[in-house]
């Protein structure tokens, strides 16, 4: 590769964006007096990371381009996804105003930080090539790490931050370990190439044993299992999920919620793009149907572990960030249904509308726990929020939106994302080509799925009746800034946008879907269902009078 | 299908919506008059919109095709999961052009009328709100193109139903009443809930244009095949229509409904929300004429109920329960009309009654309030000289009702009776018709008894006010009159938009619908010639039954005789059975009520508390907790146990693919 384009550059136009807005943030946090006040860098911010937003939705190419030299990918799913991880870091931004204040860390580097994570996702996500997929990966992980542990004075806050990181840097060498078997047995890194590779005719006889050293391991598969767990770990799937309730509850509040929504998302796009792309057959039926049962392992140890534990938690921070081990797990049940042909597009967009979902109503409800607390601690267990949503109702009915999303009831966004998320999987059991031991899993996985969502559901609906069934009885200050006002309302009104007209955001899950299967899979018939249909006939035959032949 | 996409449905549906919000929102802070124009604009500017709608599909080409020309509006996807897709989308075609003119044009005139009715109520900007709600949930019913998005308006018009019977929620009487309304709507609810489901499972769609399709194109075979599901389906839809538009058995809730304010009467409770039923078998008469033995049960059920409540109409002596009776039993007729397969007479008369009964109702109000309130007909009388306007456009109401030789009524009327002896076969049983017919004819003479009783007793004769209420007597002022004249001179000349064919004139009102409601005229052409000269004998009839009912009045009240005492003297049992209302109420509260409570009782004892709450709930949730707090165990903050669990799973993937559970 020796030069790029313009092309190469609008293509990654959104991170470059978010960079430099990082990079301008942090000059201004230099070249300003000490006393000028932070809060007008959140706004900086946010409208950088909303700049990006808009921006990735405009140039969302109508045909998937590949370009830096085939590094990068340029396609409806990076340009949604970093979309909407963008609004999440805006919506985070917002809310830490006064939050950072008021624990006296409202330092310019915080912001910066949200927008290198935010533009990191976004290179994740867009990668075609395991080297940037590295690099946009790390650049949102360093980034998140020190944000965990951005409250130096805090003990709690560093241990965080030291866990994550470790577990973190665990993942990260499980990827390039993974990465270095396929391109020892590839001699590339490039996503198109491993894929041509392992698709070959003759890959099985290939690469099934090249060494003999184990005879019972096929190299290839050991390879992408490293980099699948490596995934995992990022999002916090179990049983690799332990660093995250800590981590989450040692991190400033308004950042929790964009790590575990916004990373989650990035996480589950960039796991499709490999699933879909290099890791699949070519009718995602053989390859993806057995990664299908990795995937579904890891589905139910999480969406179990998140549901009850989250039940069991006093604390709400504590109690989001175990159930966003379940929400990890929800998104994982889509993986599953990708392997299965019929089920695919469906899948795709399921995971869009309820990736979307979770980060937009996660991020909200982080902001909000943000705006209450007392003696520079967050207010956060229930006896703290009793009575707050008769004693502050804007607020309290934004928490209880953003709670209701995640429950996955109406009139929310996660209620249509669930069921189209629930559906999917159960569909995607019916698939002809679905071996029949993933068929049952897959239904028996969904039902049991819906039956322990309910579980989880307990534990928000329990968030809400404090709220509004107990008195307040514990002093707790409520921090208003207008910043805050504007973030939770932009969270609560996509939040009831996606839920009362899912449309539009499902249509872009149908273009992510349509540019990222492979044309065997468009024409599977799954994928036509048409609209109801609305052709008449243009005259009626007399209808034969039915009064003799029926049977009343 | 000659579908046309149009801007000009989303206005329709929005403008009452917007209007409610603001009302709901800012209302109280706004002057009274201020909230007033914005309710009465909002309906006003929603009419013309369905005016310029109505226009544009009249221009059409091809209107008279079969399930040809509509105008539709797609605004957002809503449900899309597998087979279920629901839009808010909308559909206009014919039916609903008249749904929706009837429903801005009344509902228009009707908000004139408040704002001089409501005038000194305090919540009027809530009121207000309340009646654009309801506009814009009825508006969504008949613009649905699916019944998902048909059930959402159905549920939002009993809703506000509910909010309005109870405006004046300090009354515990009222609230009953309205709890009362919501019940059994509930119940019809779930019959329609039930019925739209089987619908879903038999045709896989809930688009209507889709279930044409599927109707219209089902082979005899597949017809005997889905036969008993689909009669068990239109049957439960059936059932559905009875708790809105108040037919036996769900009918009680509409008598007691005229708690609300009697604008909310005339509009809700006449004119509109109770027809959702008719709208409903007219929309869907191509699954109706599939299913002979529901259009029987239709047909007897609407002429039982005709009969019945006009009976009871006779011995009220609330002149708001009076008119309730009576929409009940002209409700009953649509439905004799949709059950004997002349959808386009039940939609005919649907328009007309909607004229002529919310004429009568804003006409009691106007009473009403000349009298401070004061209900009972007993304690009126006389009334003709003081409220000249009220006077003689309620006449114009009660001719139109009975059946008087060129008003609305006569035509709309005429074409039911006409349906009934014509039409006969298409129920499965001829011998029906020939009880119908006879009983039907006897309606008829009943509503225009019951209806000049309550006008003899109410404006001839002398005054028999109290004398609080003849303090304060006056007519109403302009803006509450004004729509009386201008309803009863569509009570007057509306039917003309229907003329009868046989005449050789042309019916407009017909040709209109054709298109929407061709499949059960191809069912009705394929079984008869054209129309036969009985249809004279027929006109006659009618005519006949409606003037001897005016006679008959006339000689019982209009001279204030003491014959109707004599009578009621005469026959105490049958005075007494049918002015208790049959007992049906008590009858309910016996069976339903009284077995609802003992079971209630018993379940809450048992099922609830001890299997629900102590064994399924506190079981899972202590399961939930225990198996939660056992896996948080495992949470103990120590970083090595965290990576050997996941190194832990990590074996746990390498030997899931050691094993071939992953083949690439």
């Amino acid at each position: 590769m020796i030069g790029f384009t313009s092309a190469d550059l609008l293509g990654l136009l959104p991170a470059l964006l978010l960079v430099l807005a990082g990079m301008a943030v942090l000059l201004l946090e230099v070249f300003q007096r000490a006393s000028f006040p932070r809060t007008h860098l959140a706004y900086v911010t946010a409208l950088a990371a909303l700049a990006a937003a808009g921006v990735s939705y405009l140039i969302a190419p109508a045909e998937p381009q590949t370009l830096w030299g085939g590094m990068v990918r340029f396609d409806a799913l990076g340009c949604v996804i970093t979309a909407f991880t963008a609004v999440a870091c805006a919506i985070t931004a917002l809310g830490s105003t006064r939050y950072l204040e008021e624990l006296e860390i409202d330092r310019g580097e915080y912001y910066a930080l949200l927008l290198f994570a935010t533009a990191g996702m976004s290179v994740m996500v867009s990668a075609n090539d395991f080297v940037v997929l590295f690099l946009g990966l790390e650049m949102a992980a360093v980034a998140m790490y020190a944000l965990t542990a951005y409250q130096r004075r805090s003990n709690l806050s560093s241990e965080a931050g030291f866990k994550y990181f470790l577990l973190g840097a665990l993942g990260s060498a499980l990827l390039v370990y993974g990465v270095a078997f396929l391109t020892g047995l590839t001699g590339s890194t490039g996503y198109d190439e491993i894929g041509a590779a392992l698709r070959a005719p003759d890959a099985a006889r290939h690469f099934a044993n090249p060494t003999g050293v184990v005879p019972f391991l096929p190299l290839p598969l050991v390879g992408m299992a490293l980099i699948f767990v490596a995934f995992l770990i990022k999002m916090a799937a179990a049983p690799f999920h332990m660093w995250a309730p800590d981590a989450y509850s040692g991190a400033p509040t308004p950042t929790t919620g964009f790590l575990s929504g916004a990373g989650k998302i990035a996480g589950v796009a960039a796991l499709f793009r490999l699933f879909a792309g290099p890791f699949a057959t070519p009718d995602l039926s053989g390859g993806l149907a057995g990664w299908t049962t990795l995937a579904f392992f890891a589905a139910v140890a999480s969406i179990v572990v998140g549901n009850l534990v989250a039940l069991t938690q006093k604390r709400v921070r504590r109690m989001l960030a175990w159930s966003s081990v379940a929400h990890a797990g929800y998104l994982l049940l889509a993986l599953c249904a990708l392997g299965v042909k019929e089920a695919a597009a469906g899948s795709i967009r399921a995971v869009i509308l309820y990736g979307a979902a979770y980060a937009i109503a996660n991020a909200g409800a982080f902001i909000v726990l943000a705006a209450f607390g007392r003696d520079k601690a967050e207010a956060d267990t229930l006896d703290e929020l009793s009575g707050l949503g008769r004693k502050h109702p804007a607020m309290g009915l934004a928490l209880s939106l953003f709670l209701i999303s995640a429950a996955g009831l109406p009139p929310a966004a996660g209620f249509v994302a669930k069921l189209s998320l629930f559906s999917t999987a159960f569909a995607a059991g019916e698939g002809a080509a679905t071996p029949a031991y993933c068929a049952e899993m897959l239904q028996w996985l969904a039902v049991g799925g819906l039956v322990l969502s309910v579980a989880g559901g307990l534990a928000y609906l329990r968030v809400i009746a404090h709220l509004y069934g107990r008195d307040a009885h514990v002093r707790v200050d409520y921090r208003p800034h207008p910043a805050t006002t504007l973030g939770v309302a932009i969270a609560a009104v996509l939040t009831l946008w996606m839920g009362l007209m899912p449309g539009r955001v499902l249509v872009w899950g149908g273009n992510v879907a349509k540019q990222l299967l492979p044309a065997e899979v468009q024409a599977a018939p799954a994928e036509v269902a048409p609209a109801a249909p609305t052709e008449a006939p243009k005259a009626i035959e007399v209808v034969p009078l039915p009064t003799a032949e029926l049977p009343l | 299908m000659n579908t046309v996409a149009t801007g000009l449905l989303a206005p329709l549906l929005l403008l009452p919506l917007a209007g409610a919000v603001l009302n709901g929102a800012v209302g109280r802070f706004l002057p009274k008059s201020l909230s007033a124009a914005i309710g009465i604009l909002s309906i006003g500017a929603a009419f013309v919109v369905a005016l310029l709608a109505t226009l544009q599909l009249h221009g059409l080409p091809g209107a008279e095709a079969y399930g040809a020309a509509a105008l539709t509006q797609d605004l957002a996807e809503w449900i899309n999961v597998g087979p279920l897709v629901a839009s808010w989308a909308l559909h206009f075609d014919a039916v609903t052009a008249i749904m929706s003119l009837v429903i801005t044009g009344v509902g228009l005139l009707i908000h004139l009328y408040s704002a001089g009715y409501m005038h000194d109520d305090e919540g009027l900007a809530k009121y207000f709100a309340y009646l654009n709600l309801f506009v814009a949930a009825m508006l969504s019913l008949v613009l649905a193109d699916n019944l998902v998005l048909l059930f959402l308006g159905w549920e939002g018009v009993g809703l506000v139903s509910w909010l309005l019977i109870g405006f004046w929620y300090k009354d515990a009487e009222k609230v009953d009443a309205a709890n009362k309304a919501f019940i059994a709507n509930r119940v019809g609810d779930l019959a329609l809930m039930l019925g739209v489901f089987l619908l879903f499972g038999l045709a896989g769609t809930v688009h209507i244009g889709g279930l044409r399709d599927w109707a219209s194109h089902m082979s005899p075979e597949q017809l005997t095949a889905a036969g008993t599901l689909l009669t068990a389906s239109t049957l439960l839809l059936f059932i559905g229509c009875t708790g809105k538009s108040a037919q036996i058995p769900l009918y009680v809730w509409l008598p007691d409904a005229m708690a609300g304010p009697t604008p909310v009467s005339a509009l809700i409770h006449a004119a509109t929300m109770v027809t959702a039923g008719i709208y409903l078998m007219v929309r869907l008469n191509f699954l109706f004429i599939l299913t002979p033995f529901t259009l029987s049960v239709v047909a007897v059920i609407g002429l039982l109920t005709a009969l019945m409540a006009g009976a009871i109409g006779l011995v009220q002596n609330d002149i708001k329960k009076v008119l309730a009776y009576s929409t009940i039993s002209q409700l009953g007729f649509m439905f004799l009309a949709a059950g004997v397969a002349a959808p386009a007479a039940a939609m005919f008369h649907l328009v007309t009654h909607a004229f002529f009964k919310a004429l009568l109702f804003l006409g009691s109000g106007s009473v009403i309030h000349a009298l401070s309130g004061e209900q009972d007909i007993r304690r009126m009388g006389g009334l003709g000289q003081v409220l000249p306007s009220t006077s003689k456009t309620f006449l114009i109401g009660c001719l139109a009702i009975a059946g008087f030789p060129l008003t609305a009524g006569f035509f709309s009327k005429d074409e039911i009776l006409w349906g009934v002896l014509n039409n006969q076969q298409v129920l499965g049983s001829p011998g029906l018709s020939a009880v119908l017919f006879p009983l039907a004819l006897f309606a008829a003479f009943l509503t225009a008894l019951y209806m000049f009783r309550l006008y003899f007793t109410v404006f001839a004769g002398e005054q028999r006010l109290t004398d609080e209420a003849k303090s304060h007597l006056h007519e109403s002022p302009a803006i509450m009159t004004g729509p009386l004249w201008v309803l009863a001179i569509l009570s007057l000349v509306a039917g003309f938009a229907g003329l009868p064919h046989f005449t050789g004139l042309h019916n407009h009102f017909h040709h209109f619908i054709a298109p929407v409601i061709a499949p059960t005229e191809a069912l009705v052409r394929s079984v008869y010639g054209p129309e036969s000269g009985a249809i004279w004998g027929c006109v006659g009839a009618g005519t006949a039954a409606g003037l001897s009912g005016m006679g008959l009045a006339f000689v019982l009240w209009g001279r204030g005789g003491e014959t109707p005492a004599r009578l009621a003297a005469a026959w105490p049992r049958l005075h007494a059975l049918v002015l208790n209302k049959f007992y049906i109420d008590e009858l309910y509260a016996l069976t339903f009520g009284k077995a609802l409570q003992v079971k209630s009782r018993v379940y809450d004892l048992f099922v609830d508390n001890l299997v629900i709450d102590t064994v399924a709930v506190g079981g899972a949730g202590w399961l939930s907790t225990f198996s939660g707090q056992l896996i948080g165990r495992l949470q103990n903050g120590n970083l090595q146990r965290y990576i050997t669990i996941a190194f832990i799973g990590l074996a746990f993937v390498l030997f899931l693919i050691a094993r071939g559970g992953v083949t690439p």
